[in-house]
């Protein structure tokens, strides 16, 4: 994975000119009218269960729609970021805010801070950066202007990281989760007496991936929706508008309050109103004209206060209905439908929706599931002598005996098991055990204090092993302790020899850590799961630039990422992998005739930002992985691009379907300046949870 | 946890009726697709993966009730298709170490193997991808 970006990049001239630091890139991709999609499962409320909207989705829930925020405003990128945290960071008066070692002078140079060696070897200058917070995701960015040590590297040093070595002036840029305050700039070890490099232009602010924009409403579709007439509204007959409110006082009748108004078939409104009195359930709908079917999901809400839902418009639907069941008295007010604009992907086929999922940044090493419910089925109870096994527990009544919890889990390699012990009385000697179908290890005899909790922390090699066991086994130690019961808790299961910081799992989708940010993706089956949305007009264009952070995980069959057709003329398309058995990623661009890219290899597991810009006029076609361009110039024949629906996963949702996980994915109808691409990439690094 | 079906070519149409009923509309009509996973001999099957409900498994299991969504008189579901389909679902059991007890897949039944990896379910079943033209 590059750890920065060197030499002479574009992006220096946006840091220094952008008053931000970062370019306003939402609004440079969208709100000059380049038609597109901005589909990023971080942003809250975007997800739903089904096309109905009626239920969010959480971790391990399938995802029948997932809102395109493109038309939300252009909303600026800056927005995404917290503010500057560091103290002078461009230098244009003096140093202050920041500190050297005992070996370094610093000094104010050309509006710059320069680093100096008084005597030879490592000399630095550095900055306690105030408003860090351990856990949290940081961009960091700073230009070398200048460097004078002769022998070795400088470096730097972001939250007490290895140092990162400074190999050629320009600017530096990468994000990194908080461990500490530090930022450090250092002369190496090989530097003599009186070299010096010079800073410029250091910033680090937050990025705040998540939540951080709010949907821009389309126009007001309802007239009077404050009855402040008796007008606009058909009222069934049995409603009444009068004093600014609309009442229905019948006992008997539940025909609706409703209003024809002009809903695009697929569609998602918001609709909103105050429920002033109400006995029994309100309903809200949209309905043919006349009134015979539901053209869309209900909306039902039985007590007062202002209330709202989301409605997708199907085929037909022609009016808003409010209406009430049998019983009793309701009165409304301040009636409001506004559309949500924009591509939005689905999927109605309920076995074909991916599955929502988040995963700390960097990635889940828990092979378990469920590590913190031992009630829940996935585990049971292992091998048992001399002993009472319940799920997660170990009871022992025999001074030989011995007792699993066991985890169904494919196992074919060295793996660390770390967990929490803790037994309910006093009890020296007991060993501690890890096992599966092969055999096991002692991981050691531990001595307990009753309450007390212990991490333990054993590795062994498997093959082929289909089960994972955790237990205590007094078989072979000196202790005659019986009676006692250890109970086991955070356990954890990973590759390697290695335990790392544990990791909660609840579902395979639901993965987090404490002090670690969780990164939000859709996650492809390989078998049946795709999104399309509805047909883009890309005919006023022969432009395409494609953003996507994706988790490739086989390449064991050609999949198409996204797609704006198959072997149509006037598409595009991005591949991952291109080929069976292929280790890459691929691309096409398509007017008459066609031009592709392939990447170099990275093979799955992969997760990779994932880029493509295209031209067709000027037969251009270049796939970026991480950063790093796939080109090829051949001709791409005459023409725009076409009018048609995106399809995400799948080749037309039906064949060639991602095995991975989508963490974003915006797809602009126009090329898009490098420095800007670098951007978006930077921003899609950090909702993929890698580093670029 | 992921429930991962083959379904025989044959008994895609029938499979499609069980759908709707266990899932939730007329669009769950397409659960089953093109037969584009084959086993040693050739045989074709369908596949799906999910998360599957709880209720699922116990639905499945129960006597078939066409969907309150489905208009008796108009039906998109064909109840007597859907009961054919149950009739050849065999949901595949797993010993007391957490192995598959014989997970291929065959072609005159519906075979459904529960994991967290739809391919991987599919490739335990003896499947493989039916090959593609390049493009």
């Amino acid at each position: 994975m590059l750890g920065l970006y060197l030499g002479t990049s574009p992006v220096t001239a946006v840091y220094r000119n952008g008053v931000g630091a970062f370019p306003d890139w939402l609004a440079s991709l969208f709100s000059g009218g380049a038609p597109g999609i901005l589909l990023d499962p971080s942003t809250a409320g975007t997800l739903y269960t089904t096309t109905a909207m009626t239920t969010p989705s959480l971790p391990g829930d399938p995802v029948g729609i997932v809102l395109d925020q493109s038309q939300w405003g252009g909303k600026s990128l800056a927005g995404l970021y917290g503010p500057e945290l560091v103290v002078n960071g461009g230098f244009d008066v003096d140093i202050s805010g920041w500190t050297g070692n005992a070996t370094s002078v610093l000094s104010h140079v050309s509006n710059a801070l320069r680093i100096q060696s008084v005597a030879n070897g490592a000399s630095n200058g550095y900055q306690a950066i105030a408003g860090i917070t351990t856990g949290k995701t940081y961009a960091i960015s700073f230009d070398l202007v200048k460097n004078t040590q002769s022998s070795g590297t400088p470096n730097y040093s972001v939250f007490g990281s290895a140092p990162i070595a400074l190999t050629s002036s320009g600017t530096y840029r990468t994000t990194r989760i908080a461990t500490n305050v530090q930022l450090v700039f250092a002369l190496g070890d090989a530097a003599l007496a009186g070299e010096h490099l010079q800073i410029d232009n250091v910033s680090v602010r937050e990025v705040t991936v998540a939540s951080a924009l709010e949907p821009v409403l389309g126009p007001e579709l309802v007239a009077n929706g404050g009855f402040d007439a008796d007008a606009d509204w058909d009222k069934s007959g049995h409603w009444i508008i009068s004093g600014g409110v609309a009442t229905m006082p019948s006992t008997s009748s539940f025909l609706p309050l409703y209003q024809t108004m002009a809903f695009v078939p697929g569609g998602v409104y918001r609709i909103e109103f105050d429920v002033l009195e109400i006995t029994g359930t309100i309903q809200a709908v949209l309905n043919d004209e006349p009134i015979t079917a539901n053209k869309s999901n209900t909306l039902l809400i039985n007590s007062t206060g202002r209330h709202s839902g989301l409605f997708t418009a199907q085929s037909g639907a022609e009016v808003l209905a409010i209406s009430r069941s049998t019983g009793a008295s309701c009165t409304i007010d301040n009636v409001s439908v506004r559309e949500i604009p924009g591509y939005h992907a689905t999927q109605a086929t309920a076995a074909k929706r991916p599955t929502y999922g988040i995963h700390p940044f960097g990635g889940a090493r828990n092979l378990l599931t469920y590590s913190e419910d031992f009630g829940n089925a996935v585990w049971s109870v292992g091998t048992v002598s001399g002993a009472i096994v319940v799920q997660g527990a170990v009871t022992i009544t025999s001074t030989n005996g011995y007792g699993y919890t066991r985890k169904v889990v494919a196992l074919n390699d060295q793996h660390s098991a770390s967990f929490n012990v803790v037994s309910d009385v006093d009890a020296p000697g007991v060993g501690i055990r890890i096992s599966d179908n092969a055999g096991g290890v002692t991981i050691g005899r531990y001595d307990f204090i009753a309450g007390v909790v212990q991490r333990v922390q054993g590795s062994r090699t498997s093959v082929s092993a289909t089960f994972f066991e955790l237990g205590v086994d007094m078989r072979g130690g000196a202790s005659t302790q019986t009676g006692f019961t250890i109970t086991f808790d955070q356990a954890q299961l990973e590759a390697g020899a290695t335990a790392t910081p544990y990791q909660k799992v609840t579902t395979q989708y639901d993965v987090t850590e404490a002090g670690v940010p969780s990164v939000h993706y859709l996650s492809f089956d390989g078998v049946d799961d795709a999104l399309a949305t509805p047909s883009i007009d890309f005919t006023a264009t022969d432009e395409m630039t494609v953003f996507a952070g994706v988790r490739k995980l086989s390449d064991a069959a050609v999949a198409n990422l996204v797609e704006l057709g198959r072997n149509e003329a006037n598409t595009f398309l991005i591949n991952a992998p291109l080929s069976t058995g292929a280790k890459d990623y691929g691309a096409l661009s398509r007017g008459s005739l066609v031009s592709s890219a392939e990447s170099g290899a990275f093979p799955a597991p992969a997760s990779n930002v994932v880029s493509l810009l295209a031209k067709i006029g000027s037969d251009e076609i270049t796939l970026r992985i991480d950063g790093v361009g796939f080109s090829s110039a051949g001709d791409q024949g005459d023409g725009n691009y076409s009018n048609r629906p995106i399809h995400i996963g799948a080749q037309q949702g039906s064949a060639r379907f991602l095995h991975g996980h989508l963490y974003g994915l915006t797809v602009r109808g126009a090329l898009t300046d490098d420095a800007v691409v670098q951007a978006v990439e930077a921003v899609m690094a950090t909702k993929t949870g890698v580093t670029l | 946890m992921r429930l991962t079906i083959a379904c025989p070519a044959a008994l895609v149409a029938y499979a499609n009726d069980l759908a709707m009923v266990l899932a939730f509309g007329p669009d769950d009509a397409l659960t089953y697709g093109a037969p584009d996973w084959q086993d040693l001999a050739g045989n074709l099957y369908a596949g799906a993966s999910f998360e599957v409900r709880p209720e699922w498994m116990l639905d499945a299991q129960e006597a078939l009730a066409r969907p309150a969504w489905d208009n008796a008189e108009a039906p998109a579901v064909d109840m007597d298709s859907a009961a054919r389909a149950q009739g050849r679902l065999r949901v595949v059991a797993f010993d007391l170490d957490g192995a598959a007890v014989d997970p291929a897949a065959r072609p005159d039944l519906i075979t459904a193997l529960l994991g967290s990896d739809g391919p991987a379910a599919l490739a335990a079943m003896g499947l493989a991808l039916v090959p593609v033209d390049p493009i």
